[in-house]
C-alpha cells in the first residue's frame, strides 16, 4: 500500500473531519482572494481615471469641502471671477485650460434644472497668450507648455463633454446635457426659456455618465446677470499637466490666489488610493485572522486524527513504517488539503469578486491568475505548519504502547 | 488759497485729470486719422491706439476701475516713463465707461484684476500685460522688435510661426518650410516670417531665441501660446517639422498632435 492510497483511504473514511478542515482553509483563502481581487481592479480604475483627467486642479472657496463639490458642485460660497484672469495672466507653466463655473438652480416647465455658467476658452486664452511670449524660450519638454493652435475639431461644442472646456459660446446660446435634452425633446437649433431669457441650443452634449448629463450650460456672464450673483464663480477647474502639478503648480496657484482652497484631483484620487491601500491591509488582516483560525482548525483536526489513529499508526510502525514515513504521511495529507483548499478558495473568491465587485466597488473585476499561486502557496504553507506538530507527535508514537492500549 | 483748492482737486481727481490730459495730447496726434469716418466712430482709447499704430508707436492702455492708490501709482509710473518718449502713447480706460465698452470687450478684461496695463505694439500684438504693478524695467521689456511682435501677434491669434532666420548671404524660404506651409491642413494655421540674421534691430530677439550666430540660415518653429517647438537648419524637411509638432502636441495622455490626425 503506497502513501497515496493510505491518504486517500483515510480521507474517504472520515469525510466529516476532512470537510471541516477543508472548509476552514477555503473560507480563509476565499476572503483573501475576493478582497485582493477587488482592490487590484479598484486601483487600476483609479489610475486610469487619473490618467484620463490629466491631474485636474480645483480652486474652491476656502469654506467649501470636497464633499460639497462632489455633491454636484452646488454650494453657496463663491470666489471672485477676477481670479480667472489672474490665473490666465500669470501664464503659469502646465496650465492647459481654466474653466470657471457658477451653478444656479432654476426650473424649466416645472422641472428642476441646474443652469451652469461656463466661460469659453477663447476669452481666457486671449489673456494667457499675452504672457505666451515669456514661454518662447523654453524648449518644449514632456507635457510642459502644451501647444494650442486653432483647431475646428477641438473647438467644437462637443469638446465640453470630453475636455471639460469649451472654445466658443455666445451669450445667448446654451449646451444641453444628454439626459436633459432627451427628457425635454430638445435638439440643436431649438429655443428654450430660462430665467426669463430665450436661449438657442448650440449643441446637445454626448452622454458622460455624470451630473453634467442633466444640466444646461450657458455663458458665465449671462448666468451671473440673470441670477444677480455679480462677477463670482463657485469653482475654477484647472486642467493642469500631470508633470507640472507634481512639480509645484499647486504651490504656485496657492500663492497666487490666497483665500482659496487649491485641491488636485490627484489629492482626491490619493484619498481613494488610501482607501484601496486600507482595503489591502484589511485583506491581510483578514488573512492573518482566518489563517490563524484555519490553521488552528487544521492543527486541532490533525491532533484529533493522530489520537484517533493511534492504533493504526502503531500497526503501521509495527509493520515497518519509519517515523519519517509517518511524518510524511501526515504532512502530505495536510499539503493535499491545503492545495485543494487554496485552489477552491481562489475559484470561489474570484467568483465572488467578479459578481460583487461591480456592485460594491463600482469596478469591473476579472480573475487574477497570479492570485491562484499566492492562494495555493499560502494555504499549503499554513496547513503544513499546522500539521507539523501533530505529524511529529504521530511519528514518535511507540507501537508497543499502542498495542498495549488495545 | 486758489492753489490749495487746485491741489485738492488734483488729489481727488488726479487720474481723471491725467487721463484727460493724455487724451487731449493723443487727440491732437490723431487729428489726421479722424478725418476718415472709420476712425471717427472709434472710442477715445481706440482712436488713441489707432493713431499710435499709424505712427508706428506702442500704446500702453491702463484699464482701471477705482481710483485707488494702486491705480494712481501705476498711472504715475506710466507717465514718468513714457511721457517723454515719442515711441509710445498712454491711455487710461475706465472699464465702467460705456463708451469704452468695445475696447474692454475686445481685450476681455471686464473681470480682470485692476489696474491692468497692456502694452500694444503697432501691429496689435500685446507685448506686455501688467497687473497692479509696473516699473521702468517692465515698460522697457514691452518694446520688442518688429519680427518678435509679428511672431507674438500670430501666436496670440492661435497660429503657428515658422521664423526663417536668413544668413547674410542668403534670402528666401527653405523648401521644407514651403512644403509645410503648402499642406492643406497647415496652410491656415501657420505664418512664415523671414528675418535677416544681420538685422541690428532683431539681434536681441535672435539672442533670446538662441539662434546660432553662424553662416547658415536657420528655422525656428513656434506654436501658440508661446511654445518653442524646435530649431532647425535650412535643410529641414516638412516631415521633420510635422514630427516635432506631433511631439509638442503630446500631453497628459493625449497621443499625437491635434492636427492632421
Amino acid at each position: 500500500m503506497t502513501m497515496g492510497t493510505i491518504i486517500w483511504k483515510e480521507m474517504k473514511e472520515r469525510p466529516t473531519a476532512l470537510i471541516a478542515s477543508l472548509l476552514a482553509i477555503i473560507l480563509s483563502v476565499t476572503a483573501l482572494v475576493a478582497i485582493r481581487n477587488v482592490t487590484i481592479f479598484s486601483e487600476q480604475e483609479v489610475a486610469g481615471k487619473l490618467d484620463e483627467l490629466g491631474a485636474n486642479v480645483l480652486i474652491l472657496p476656502e469654506g467649501v469641502t470636497l464633499q460639497d463639490y462632489y455633491a454636484a458642485d452646488m454650494h453657496k460660497e463663491t470666489i471672485p471671477e477676477e481670479h480667472v484672469a489672474e490665473l490666465a495672466l500669470a501664464g503659469l507653466t502646465g496650465v492647459e485650460a481654466i474653466t470657471p463655473k457658477l451653478c444656479v438652480p432654476t426650473k424649466l416647465d416645472d422641472r428642476n434644472v441646474i443652469l451652469t455658467g461656463i466661460l469659453p476658452q477663447s476669452e481666457i486664452q486671449k489673456m494667457n497668450a499675452w504672457s505666451g511670449g515669456g514661454m518662447l524660450f523654453k524648449k518644449h519638454e514632456g507635457c510642459k507648455a502644451k501647444i494650442n493652435v486653432a483647431d475646428e475639431n477641438l473647438d467644437a461644442p462637443d469638446s465640453l463633454a470630453e475636455r471639460r472646456a469649451l472654445q466658443h459660446l455666445n451669450q445667448s446660446e446654451v449646451l444641453l446635457g444628454s439626459d436633459f435634452a432627451a427628457s425635454k425633446g430638445l435638439k440643436e437649433g431649438d429655443q428654450l426659456q430660462l430665467l426669463g431669457e430665450t436661449f438657442e441650443v448650440l449643441s446637445v452634449l454626448p452622454s458622460t455618465g455624470t451630473v453634467d448629463d442633466s444640466r444646461v450650460f450657458a455663458h458665465l456672464h449671462t448666468v451671473q446677470r440673470l441670477s444677480g450673483t455679480g462677477p463670482v464663480v463657485n469653482i475654477i477647474e484647472v486642467m493642469g499637466c500631470c508633470e507640472d502639478v507634481a512639480n509645484g503648480l499647486v504651490g504656485e496657484l496657492q500663492s497666487l490666489l490666497p483665500g482659496t482652497k487649491v485641491v488636485t484631483i490627484a489629492n482626491v484620487v490619493e484619498t481613494q488610493v488610501s482607501i484601496n491601500r486600507m482595503m489591502t491591509n484589511l485583506s491581510y488582516l483578514f488573512l492573518a485572522i482566518l489563517v490563524a483560525v484555519g490553521g488552528a482548525s487544521m492543527a486541532s483536526a490533525s491532533f484529533a486524527n493522530v489520537i484517533e489513529r493511534r492504533r493504526e499508526i502503531g500497526t503501521l510502525m509495527a509493520l515497518g513504517a519509519t517515523p519519517r514515513f509517518v511524518t510524511q504521511l501526515f504532512l502530505a495529507k495536510a499539503a493535499l488539503l491545503g492545495l485543494a483548499g487554496g485552489i477552491s478558495g481562489y475559484v470561489l473568491g474570484s467568483l465572488i469578486a467578479v459578481l460583487l465587485g461591480p456592485v460594491f466597488a463600482n469596478v469591473s473585476v476579472f480573475p487574477v491568475p497570479s492570485l491562484a499561486i499566492v492562494a495555493a502557496t499560502v494555504a499549503v504553507l499554513v496547513t503544513l505548519a499546522a500539521s507539523y506538530f501533530p505529524a511529529r507527535q504521530a511519528s514518535r508514537l511507540d507501537p508497543c504502547l499502542c498495542f498495549k492500549e488495545v | 488759497m486758489k492753489s490749495h483748492t487746485f491741489l485738492k482737486l488734483f488729489k481727488n481727481n488726479g487720474i481723471r485729470l491725467l487721463a484727460a490730459g493724455t487724451l487731449l495730447v493723443s487727440m491732437s496726434n490723431v487729428s489726421p486719422a479722424q478725418n476718415t469716418p472709420r476712425v471717427a466712430s472709434l472710442s477715445k482709447a481706440e482712436a488713441s491706439r489707432a493713431s499710435a499704430a499709424e505712427q508706428n508707436k506702442y500704446t500702453f492702455i491702463m484699464f482701471w476701475k477705482d481710483q485707488d492708490t494702486t491705480t494712481k501709482s501705476m498711472w504715475s509710473t506710466l507717465q514718468q516713463n513714457l511721457s517723454d518718449k515719442n515711441t509710445a502713447s498712454v491711455v487710461a480706460v475706465n472699464t465702467g465707461d460705456p463708451q469704452e465698452r468695445k475696447i474692454v470687450e475686445q481685450y476681455g478684461v471686464s473681470r480682470a484684476p485692476m489696474p491692468l496695463t497692456l502694452a500694444v505694439a503697432p501691429n496689435g500684438a500685446v507685448t506686455g500685460s501688467y497687473v497692479k504693478q509696473i516699473n521702468a524695467d517692465y515698460i522697457q521689456q514691452a518694446f520688442v522688435s518688429p519680427a518678435k511682435s509679428r511672431c507674438m501677434l500670430n501666436l496670440q491669434n492661435r497660429r503657428m510661426v515658422l521664423l526663417c532666420v536668413n544668413a547674410s548671404n542668403s534670402t528666401g524660404i527653405p523648401n521644407g518650410v514651403q512644403n509645410f506651409q503648402s499642406m492643406p491642413c497647415y496652410k491656415n494655421a501657420v505664418e512664415v516670417i523671414t528675418v535677416s540674421q544681420s538685422e541690428p534691430t532683431e539681434r536681441d530677439f535672435l539672442n533670446e531665441l538662441r539662434v546660432p550666430d553662424s553662416q547658415n540660415s536657420s528655422v525656428i518653429f513656434m506654436a501658440p501660446p508661446g511654445v518653442m517647438v524646435g530649431k532647425f537648419n535650412n535643410s529641414v524637411t516638412s516631415q521633420q517639422l510635422i514630427a516635432e509638432l506631433k511631439k509638442a502636441g503630446k500631453s497628459c495622455g493625449v497621443e499625437g498632435c491635434k492636427h492632421c490626425k
